[in-house]
């Protein structure tokens, strides 16, 4: 036992893993993957234009620049969903829709130190509506289940089947 | 292997459910009072213009508009929604007007009125009265009409169409919807509207 936590710390593993920290993490992942793909799935539905024009509303980047991430985020959120969903990648996956959040927290955030006002938050495409400071709030605490996701020890993932392991631990 | 597999497992989800997100598109179910829609309900195309009567690039945008309706004919359908901008203090006034005037079926002849005497009307030392003198001038029923001004209903007609247009991220007038695809301004709509409506109907160049 000494020798395996030896062996843990000289590794730098910092992953959890209880039982109940595994399960509370699949919960997480299957939320935020859900979400996720319903970003993607609704901002596809729809003409990309429609998207870029809500991108270009924000004021961070250009028409061009908003055209382009227009066309491509949908794609990454589908990705990124599945992956969380499936458990494939799953620390990448976590850390990339930790990242994505904290993008987006950042954006609503400017819109409130910029004193700009927008209908909706526009994350869910035409067929969803939150307002953006309640978006705020539910962008942290999604940011919140990704650093659970990257940290616990995974079950119940394509990972283990493909016999992948990305220090998640043992 | 596994691991290949896997990846190409995720990448058929996320390349089947973005096919099946973009074949769901469907045109937007466009709505308005009757009298404020202009052609057949089953016309292939739909335009739907978020206007402002005290807006001056929507009285420009009259002419280009007016020729694509003539230009296309019955494929066409055109529908008028009210998006009167704050910055216009008669905006609201001009479209309650209209609303209730097309309760009497005068809804276009007093459009055309409003947009064809648009700097008359605004500069008017009263714009509320120049308005009510363009009423009069369509010979309606005096009292309906001032029922219909005090109507919840009509208010009602005109914030609905306010709301649909910010959840619809309108915030410039004119803003056009061909089958859905937005056009801002006049220029848009007679420079990329044409192209637009021939990619519905299949027109070949």
């Amino acid at each position: 036992m000494d020798h395996q936590i030896a062996e843990k710390r000289s590794s730098g593993e910092s992953s959890v893993s209880g039982i109940a920290f595994q399960f509370l993490s699949v919960l997480a992942r299957i939320f935020i993957g859900i979400i996720l793909i319903a970003a993607g799935v609704s901002k596809l539905a729809a003409p990309k234009e429609e998207f870029a024009l809500i991108i270009q509303a924000y004021n961070l980047v250009s028409p061009s620049t908003a055209l382009t991430a227009a066309t491509f985020l949908p794609w990454v959120e589908l990705f990124i969903g599945y992956s969380l969903l499936a458990g494939y990648a799953l620390r990448l996956a976590s850390l990339a829709s930790g990242v994505l959040f904290i993008v987006f927290d950042f954006a609503l955030l400017s819109l409130k130190v910029r004193g700009i006002e927008l209908p909706s938050c526009g994350c869910f495409g035409a067929s969803f509506h939150p307002e953006p400071k309640i978006m705020i709030g539910v962008d942290f605490f999604l940011i919140v289940l990704s650093l659970i996701v990257f940290k616990v020890r995974p079950i119940w993932a394509l990972d283990l089947w493909a016999g992948r392991r990305e220090n998640h631990g043992k | 292997m596994k691991r290949f597999y896997g990846g190409l497992i995720v990448l058929a989800l996320v390349a089947a459910t973005g096919f099946l997100a973009k074949k769901s598109r469907k045109p937007y179910v466009e709505t308005a009072p009757s009298y404020r829609i202009r052609g057949a309900a089953n016309a292939p195309v739909t335009i739907a213009e978020f206007s402002d009567f005290e807006c001056p690039a929507c009285r420009a945008a009259e002419g280009p508009l007016k020729q694509l309706l003539a230009l296309y004919g019955a494929k066409v359908r055109f529908i008028f929604k009210d998006f009167p901008l704050e910055m216009h203090p008669w905006a609201k006034t001009a479209a309650f007007a209209a609303e209730c005037v097309g309760e009497q079926g005068k809804f276009w002849e007093f459009h055309d009125l409003l947009y064809q005497n648009q700097d008359q009307w605004v500069n008017a030392k009263s714009p509320p009265q120049a308005i009510e003198a363009y009423v009069k001038s369509l010979g309606l029923d005096n009292a309906a009409y001032k029922a219909c001004l005090k109507d919840p209903m009509t208010a009602a007609l005109i914030n609905a169409d306010i709301k649909e247009g910010k959840r619809r991220w309108v915030d410039a007038t004119p803003t056009f919807f061909i089958n859905g695809k937005r056009f801002i301004g006049g220029l848009q709509l007679s420079a990329l509207g044409p192209i637009w409506i021939d990619k519905i109907l299949g027109v070949k160049e």
